[in-house]
Order: structure tokens, then C-alpha cells, then sequence
């Protein structure tokens, strides 16, 4: 049974998070035991939550998001291609829960900047850039320059833009392409591929990926942009950032009390992508029925699926990760944050429901050769070494810039010599690494660390995505260049029993 | 080339067997340590069986399909090697195997000895029970089929995706050729099922269209299942 096999899979990836804060607990950082009860109740709701929304992905996203993308291709209309590429991805991001919060998070930072024309701003700036990924795989541009010019365009706008954005606008990044919006468009970025023919086998997988990545440098730009136009004034960071410990309440209401936001939340986040395919299924689509009761039952297990994961993170993790990161902090010189961080960042990606879909994704493609484990391992440790990294900025206050610019020229510079399929994973789970579950549980930590240590929590902790963001790009591409030795090394010892294979003719022997 | 070998077709076999995902490589493990060369692993999703999870659409598992090609003095001692291993591990290994008779593997063979293309195919006569049913429709169809298929007796299938070559041109868009993408229904049945099957995918609504696929049978010579 598939349904069990994801239980087992996520009970895997969310149990370590709660043996570490456990341990932690009964250490260096006591929680109440109402927070501690509220934790282990919010942990169960995530890992029922994530394998139903896994399912749903599976059966109703993916395919009809894959389907979406392939049918668009074979209109052969590049114009209607990249206007409802736009469309796509505007209508997902507006309603995305992870852009309302992060406009929110703006508002703290600089009240001068209106609500609506940043999240309309955020939405055109996933919009313009889905349709440029779309493009890209169109007229077959390397993903590289694409990648190159949009990060070079975006720091000659960072550095005209205040500190306190620089934060939010990488973080924002991250933010916005939440577990909504990641399944479609990638599965969309795939759809246009699996339609295209491969003149160099060499390339055949590289366009299945990147989309996301593309994606990503939207909601940045957008951020920056905001900034850098109305910057200046001063918002109350402290008061927004405690705002979010929760009210008291008994447990269970505690929970009940989370429901109906999450409920509308999700709904809103869902309601448009809903009509959109409806639409689609009308003009573009016309899915056989077997499709479309599939993709029905799949829409429904993802939101029933996220609403009860956003109930346990939102009611279990964030208030449990704020005072755990206040505990920590408290702790002499702060300094312990560090490795505790390294620890958190590991097995925290492992429960994000975007790197899930991800990590199939690739696995799917790559014909089972690029592995699950292998790539959730590769995550973790890059996860770690950001959260790690954001940890030393927390206590010692130095400026994102020393380490986004280096991050970024590491991971740009790599792309000339890691196999382009990896650079494209690579970009997307830069993306995929902060879903919710960082955004959440990891921010929410970082943000109590700092007040704790008595920083400044938005040019401190903000940034914190970011780096999250941005470490997978130089491990996954790591890995490819790993892949890449091992790969060469394969094909000489194949070169030895090559006289056998050529018997078969050139493409007769595959079987 | 030429190196004192030659090319020739032995006659010889075809063992499918399909298997949960990643379990695929225990099997040409086993295979191996029996004289196997090795084999072909795709990735295909298996279909639900249970009529309650089928509804509910979460049935459907992913599936390893694996292809291995065996000289005919090597399919006993293969298929029996296969077939302890799923036995030994019957929760993970568990599926099915069929045996598909192959006229000609293209060899090459060293002149001196191997020259044995004349074989005694003993169990060429034998009646074959079961069939291996293969359909091959467009993209997002194989759902159809199946359900059709289910309908006039199949007990389940397993999906392969790939691409269509198609007869005409291919269709250009912005220097890019675009191809059809394709679904293939392996389903495997019993003869007196098979044809009731394949009736019952062609009467199926969404397949009647002049293009909507092809379909055809091969006899399959043994019939197991794994782990079971």
C-alpha cells in the first residue's frame, strides 16, 4: 500500500525532530509541559498530515500540473504559452498562506509599505519569472545564464536597498514557493519537458528541472524592488515577532482554536488553482475521467493533508521552536545555538512536504538512478550547515551580505562545472528546502535565539530562509560533481565490454 | 569488429518480473549468482487490486519491471533463483513472473565451440496458459484501459511511461520537436481471460477513436507468483 509506505517514510523523517527537542527538554532547555504536550500532539498531526498531502500530490498535482505543462507545449502558440505561464504562476502565488505571512513580516519591518500592491508585486514577479522558465525550455537557453544574469540583476538591486530588506527579500524567496506552488510548477517545468524531443541523450533530463529555481528570483526581486522604492521608514519588529507566541489556551482548544485559520488559509491558497484547472480541464485539458476522478480525490487529499500539517506546525512547532530557541540563547555566550542549529537544520528538511515531491520527482526521472536517501541526505547536510551559519549570525550580528555574496558566487561558479541536470535539482531545492516547516519551526527558533541573546531580530534572525535557500545549491551541485567522477569511472570499466554491446547496434541493446 | 567472433541470434528467453520499487536489483542479484547476464530495470506503477482503495484513489504503487534475457539452459536455474528470493523476503518481494519466449537474442560469439545456435526448444510445444496483454495508448489513457480491462476480469496491471516516435513528422515548435507522450499497460491474464480483456479495452468510449493506441499478445510460456 502506498498510503503506508508514506506513513512509514514520514514517520522516519518527523521522529527525529522530536527525539532531538526531547532531549533537549529533559537538558539544557526545559518547555512547560503543556508546550511539550502541545509539540508531541503537533508532531503526530504532521506526520499524518504530510502523507495524506504526499498521496494527494501524487495522484492529483503532479500528473494534472505535468498535464498542464504538455498541453501548453503542443498548443505550439509560444504567446499563449507564456501568458498562462504568467497567469499560472500569479494566481498560485497571490494565494499562497506563505505570502500573506511573509507580507505581514514586511509590515513589521517598514509599515510605509502598502499590503496589497507588495503581495500583487511578489505575484508578478513569480508570474514574469515562471513564464521566462517556460521560455528558457522553449528555446532551449542554458540554464546557467538564466540563473547568472537574474542573481547578478538581483544583488545590483539588494545593494541599493536597505539592510532590513535584504533579509526579508532573500527569505521571501524561499517563502513564497511553498508547498502549493512547488508540486504545480514543477510538475509543470516537467509536463513541457516530457514532450519535447532529445536530439543529445546528454540533455535529455536537464529541462525537467530548474523551473522552480526560476521561480524563485521573483518573489525576491519583487521584495527588493518594494524596498528599495518605499524603504526608510520604521516598523515594531519586537512587538510583530511576539505576536506570534500563541494565546493561552487548554490543549485541545488550542488546537481547535488553529483549525479554522488553517481551514481558511488553505482554502484560499487552493480555491483559485481550483477554478484555474476547471478552466483548463474545459478548454485545454479534456482529461479522460478516470484522470479526472483522480485528480479530484488528489486536490482534496492536499488540502485536507496541508490543513492538518499547518494545524501541528502552527500549534505544536512554532510556539515550541520560539521558546526552545529563547532557552538555547540563554545559555552563556549563546554559542551552543550553533551545533544545535546544525542538528535542527538535518532532520528539519527531511520534513518538509516539498523536498518529498521533489526527491520523487528526481528519482522518477532520472530513471531510479538518482536515489531518494541520497538526496535527502545531500538536503540535510546542506540544511544543517545554513541553519548552522545562520546560528553565527544570530550571535554575532555580521551582515547577510557576507554570506549571501560568497554563498551565491560559490553556487553561480559551480554551474560551469556541475552536469546541468544536478544545477537544475539543485536551484529547485533551494526552493523546496524552505517550505513551511523552516519557515516555521527554524524561523520561530531563530527569532526566540535572538530576542533571548538581545539582538536585533529582524537584521539578525531574518535571513535565516535565506541561507536555507541557498545552501542546497552548492550541496546538490556538489553532489553532482560526485555523480559526475563516479560516472566516468563506470564508463571506462563499460569500455572494456564494449565489444559485446556492439553487436546490438547502437541503440538495440538497451533491453 | 572483426575479431574472430560473429554475430548470431540464439534462440532463448524473456523473463519479466515485476516487483515493488528498488527491489528490482535484489532480483538480478539473485539472477546473477545463477549465470544471469544482468538486466533492464524500468520504473512503472502498479495499479490497485483492492476495490476499496481504488476508489479512494491511493492505491496505485510504484513498481520496478524488470527485463532479463536468459540463454535457454539458463531459465530453469534463473527463474528458481527468482523465485527463492521472493520466497525468502515474500513482504518486500512480492509480484509476479512471466516468461516470454524470444526466437532470436543477438549474440556475438567467439567462431570456435559456441556455435550451439540449433537447440532442442523442448518446451516450444507446450500450450500456454497465460498471456501477456500489452497496450500502448496515449498519455493519461492507461487508467481507462485498465479500467476496462478490470471489468472483463484483470486482476491488475502495471503502467510504463514513454514517448511516441510517431509515423509522420515531428511537429516543431521554436527549433524544439515535439512527441507524443505515451502510457503502456502491461496486464498479465489467462488465456481464456485474454481475449475478453482486449475486447473490452477496445469497446472502451475514450479508445475507440481511429489513433487512440495499439495493442497486442504474447504467449507466455510460465506463469509465477512472487512471494506468495
Amino acid at each position: 500500500m502506498n498510503l503506508l509506505a508514506k506513513i512509514k517514510e514520514t514517520v522516519i523523517s518527523v521522529v527525529p525532530i522530536m527525539v532531538i527537542v526531547l532531549i533537549l527538554h529533559l537538558t539544557v532547555s526545559p518547555l512547560s509541559t503543556t508546550l511539550l504536550i502541545e509539540f508531541f500532539i503537533g508532531g503526530l498531526l504532521l506526520i499524518i498530515g504530510l502523507s495524506i498531502f504526499l498521496l494527494g500530490a501524487d495522484i492529483g498535482m503532479l500528473p494534472v500540473g505535468q498535464h498542464v505543462g504538455s498541453s501548453l507545449t503542443k498548443k505550439k502558440n509560444l504567446p499563449v504559452m507564456l501568458i498562462l505561464g504568467f497567469v499560472i504562476g500569479f494566481v498560485i502565488t497571490v494565494a499562497e498562506p506563505d505570502v500573506q505571512v511573509l507580507a505581514s513580516q514586511v509590515a513589521t519591518v517598514d509599515g510605509t509599505i502598502p499590503r496589497t500592491p507588495l503581495i500583487m508585486m511578489i505575484a508578478i514577479g513569480v508570474g514574469l519569472f515562471v513564464a521566462l522558465g517556460l521560455a528558457r525550455i522553449v528555446f532551449q537557453i542554458k540554464l546557467r545564464w538564466i540563473l547568472i544574469c537574474s542573481y547578478l540583476i538581483l544583488f545590483l538591486i539588494a545593494s541599493l536597498t536597505s539592510s532590513e530588506f535584504v533579509g526579508i527579500g532573500f527569505d521571501a524567496g524561499g517563502a513564497t514557493t511553498g508547498p502549493m506552488t512547488v508540486p504545480f510548477i514543477m510538475a509543470l517545468g516537467l509536463g513541457v519537458a516530457s514532450v519535447k524531443k532529445h536530439e543529445n541523450p546528454e540533455q535529455s533530463q536537464d529541462d525537467s528541472f530548474g523551473l522552480v529555481g526560476i521561480a524563485s528570483v521573483g518573489p525576491i526581486m519583487a521584495v527588493l524592488v518594494m524596498g528599495m522604492i518605499f524603504g526608510g521608514g520604521n516598523g515594531d519588529a519586537t512587538a510583530a515577532a511576539q505576536s506570534a507566541a500563541a494565546d493561552e489556551y487548554s490543549i485541545l482548544q488550542h488546537f481547535l482554536h488553529i483549525v479554522p485559520e488553517v481551514f481558511v488559509e488553505v482554502a484560499k491558497a487552493l480555491a483559485p488553482l481550483v477554478v484555474m484547472l476547471i478552466i483548463f480541464q474545459l478548454t485545454l485539458l479534456h482529461m479522460p475521467k478516470q484522470q479526472v476522478k483522480k485528480t479530484i480525490l488528489g486536490v482534496v487529499y492536499t488540502f485536507i493533508g496541508l490543513e492538518i500539517f499547518l494545524t501541528g506546525v502552527n500549534g505544536g512547532f512554532m510556539p515550541a521552536g520560539q521558546v526552545m530557541g529563547a532557552g538555547i540563547g540563554d545559555l552563556g555566550s549563546g554559542w551552543a545555538l550553533v551545533p544545535i542549529g546544525f542538528l535542527f537544520g538535518a532532520v528539519v528538511v527531511c520534513a518538509e512536504p516539498a523536498v518529498w515531491v521533489l526527491t520523487d520527482q528526481v528519482e522518477e526521472v532520472s530513471g531510479g538512478h538518482i536515489r531518494r536517501p541520497v538526496m535527502l541526505a545531500t538536503l540535510a547536510i546542506g540544511v544543517a550547515v545554513a541553519v548552522a551559519l545562520a546560528m553565527t549570525r544570530v550571535v554575532t550580528g555580521l551582515s547577510i551580505w557576507w554570506y549571501l555574496i560568497p554563498g551565491y558566487a560559490i553556487a553561480l561558479a559551480m554551474t560551469f562545472f556541475c552536469p546541468p541536470l544536478f544545477t537544475a535539482i539543485a536551484f529547485d531545492s533551494g526552493g523546496v528546502a524552505s517550505g513551511p516547516m523552516s519557515s516555521t519551526f527554524i524561523l520561530s527558533f531563530t527569532l526566540g535565539a535572538s530576542m533571548a541573546l538581545g539582538g536585533n531580530p529582524v537584521l539578525d534572525a531574518f535571513g535565516v530562509v535565506a541561507m536555507i535557500a541557498m545552501t542546497p545549491l552548492i550541496a546538490i551541485q556538489a553532489l553532482g560533481l560526485m555523480y559526475q567522477r563516479k560516472q566516468k569511472k563506470m564508463e571506462e570499466a563499460v569500455k572494456q565490454q564494449k565489444s559485446r554491446r556492439l553487436a546490438f547496434g547502437k541503440k538495440g541493446g538497451r533491453v | 569488429m572483426n575479431d574472430g567472433a560473429l554475430t548470431v541470434f540464439l534462440p532463448g528467453k524473456l523473463l519479466l518480473t515485476i516487483v515493488g520499487r528498488h527491489q528490482g536489483e535484489r532480483l538480478v542479484a539473485a539472477g546473477k549468482a545463477v549465470g544471469a547476464g544482468g538486466g533492464t530495470i524500468l520504473l512503472g506503477r502498479g495499479t490497485a487490486t483492492n476495490r476499496i482503495l481504488q476508489a479512494l484513489g491511493v492505491g496505485d504503487v510504484s513498481k520496478d519491471v524488470l527485463l532479463t534475457l536468459l540463454d535457454d539452459g539458463q531459465v530453469d536455474s534463473v527463474v528458481k533463483a527468482q523465485l527463492s528470493a521472493a520466497a525468502e523476503d515474500p513482504k518486500h518481494l512480492r509480484g509476479v513472473a512471466a516468461l516470454i519466449d524470444v526466437s532470436g537474442i543477438l549474440r556475438r560469439v567467439s567462431d570456435e565451440g559456441r556455435m550451439e545456435t540449433e537447440r532442442d526448444r523442448r518446451d516450444g510445444t507446450m500450450e500456454p496458459k497465460w498471456k501477456l496483454i500489452s497496450i500502448i495508448v496515449n498519455h493519461g489513457y492507461a487508467d481507462e484501459a485498465m479500467a476496462a480491462a478490470r471489468k472483463a476480469g484483470a486482476e491488475g496491471g502495471t503502467i510504463l511511461t514513454g514517448r511516441g516516435t510517431g509515423t509522420e513528422e515531428d511537429v516543431k515548435f521554436f527549433g524544439i520537436s515535439l512527441v507524443p507522450e505515451k502510457e503502456m499497460l502491461l496486464i498479465l491474464a489467462p488465456v481464456e481471460k485474454a481475449q475478453g480483456i482486449l475486447d473490452a479495452v477496445r469497446s472502451e468510449t475514450s479508445l475507440k477513436e481511429p489513433g487512440s493506441g495499439i495493442a497486442y499478445c504474447i504467449d507466455v510460456q510460465q506463469f509465477h507468483y512472487l512471494g506468495k
